[in-house]
């Protein structure tokens, strides 16, 4: 790997190609989230899935009768100023590239490939298929070009849980505390009254001895009782 | 989210625990009747209703006295046979006996002592969560009022 590739690439993008040629270090490979090993695990089975034809006999066939004249172009190309590569392409008049000539002369021989996206996202799950293809596409580009962190739409669910986890467990401390102060008969709630009942009670037996008088006011069916001992007092307004 | 549940289970477990326990707590409040017992002096000395009377003071207004101060809040759980003497001043004391109870009401006997004897014996059925006031005893040159209180 050149020093001029070191630099173009981003470290996440360094560790892929370090891990998939086995060079990392102990340490890397420690690092490497089993998650996303699986992930690549998936992706590379969903790739490798894909039910190639034998293309390139009859691919290249298809080349050697466009009748490139590369020997030519090679031949003639020190005459030809600027970089080789340019100057044999330049010899050859292919204004579009080699590439689109060879990638014409496949989908000639094989017909359109259809889009992968849809079954990788399918296979890798979280998302649905369809449309969410483009998001995932455009999930592993912005993840190529960040280079740093965690492959963000591996942890999307994995961050929605650590939330919902972490509010989860908010609730259960309120509830936690919310029922250990009414379950339990708590000095601090001795002194509550809650609802009470003004209510006429009844009589059954009453006495106040010889040397007193009592009165029962009642007031009305919403008020309490009131027993007064008393008889030289006049006590109801 | 099976986090959320685990963590959710340990912080309960405990509480669980205790509702799981409470009948043998709950059994016991229900045999039992939380007997309250506020001493209140009335008094036509100021004209001003004691905070804590609040929840009261519409019923206390019903009698011919100006200013209530609360003097103090007693408060106990009596068991149905059972009774609890509360003191009061000027060597007064009330003694309660909760003699029965049901769903509905709870039948308490009443006894008032003073320095020279009974003031007053009454049984009376209170209905749950309910109360009702004795009153008479001359202090302070005003009179107290005993709001009773029964809940259950």
């Amino acid at each position: 790997m050149s020093d001029r590739m070191k630099e173009e690439l981003s470290p996440s993008q360094l560790n892929e190609l370090r891990h998939c040629d086995g060079l990392e270090t102990a340490q890397e490979r420690s690092n490497v989230d089993g998650e996303v090993l699986l992930a690549r695990v998936e992706l590379m089975a969903e790739l490798c899935d894909l039910s190639c034809p034998s293309l390139a006999s009859a691919v290249m066939h298809r080349l050697r009768q466009s009748g490139l004249p590369v020997r030519a172009a090679f031949s003639s190309g020190p005459e030809v100023p600027g970089p080789m590569a340019q100057a044999v392409m330049g010899a050859l008049g292919v204004g579009r590239g080699v590439g689109a000539v060879v990638a014409d002369a496949i989908v000639a021989e094989a017909g359109a490939a259809p889009s992968l996206w849809a079954g990788l996202s399918s296979t890798v799950g979280g998302l649905d298929e369809g449309e969410s293809g483009l998001d995932l596409k455009n999930a592993l580009y912005a993840e190529a070009v960040d280079g740093s962190g965690p492959i963000s739409w591996m942890r999307a669910s994995r961050r929605f849980g650590v939330v919902g986890a972490v509010v989860g467990v908010g609730i259960a401390v309120a509830a936690a505390l919310m029922l250990s102060i009414v379950g339990v008969d708590g000095p601090s709630l001795e002194g509550a009254m809650g609802p009470m009942l003004a209510a006429p009670v009844d009589i059954e037996s009453l006495d106040v001895g010889s040397q007193n008088t009592v009165q029962v006011l009642q007031f009305g069916l919403d008020s309490p009782t009131i027993i007064f001992i008393a008889s030289d007092i006049e006590v109801g307004k | 989210m099976s986090v959320f549940v685990i963590i959710a289970m340990l912080l309960l477990s405990p509480l669980v625990g205790q509702a799981y326990g409470a009948p043998d707590k709950a059994n016991q409040v229900a045999e039992s009747v939380k007997i309250k017992v506020w001493t209140v002096l009335a008094t036509n000395g100021h004209a001003t209703i004691d905070p804590d009377l609040k929840p009261i003071a519409k019923h206390l207004g019903n009698l011919k006295f100006s200013g209530f101060d609360l003097l103090s809040k007693q408060g106990a759980s009596i068991d149905v046979k059972g009774e609890n003497r509360f003191k009061l001043v000027g060597q007064r004391s009330v003694l309660v006996t909760v003699l029965s109870r049901d769903k509905d009401r709870a039948r308490v006997r009443v006894q008032v002592v003073g320095p020279k004897g009974k003031l007053l014996d009454t049984t009376v059925s209170i209905r749950r969560n309910g109360f009702f006031m004795v009153a008479g005893p001359p202090h302070a040159g005003g009179v107290l009022v005993l709001p009773i209180f029964a809940r259950y």
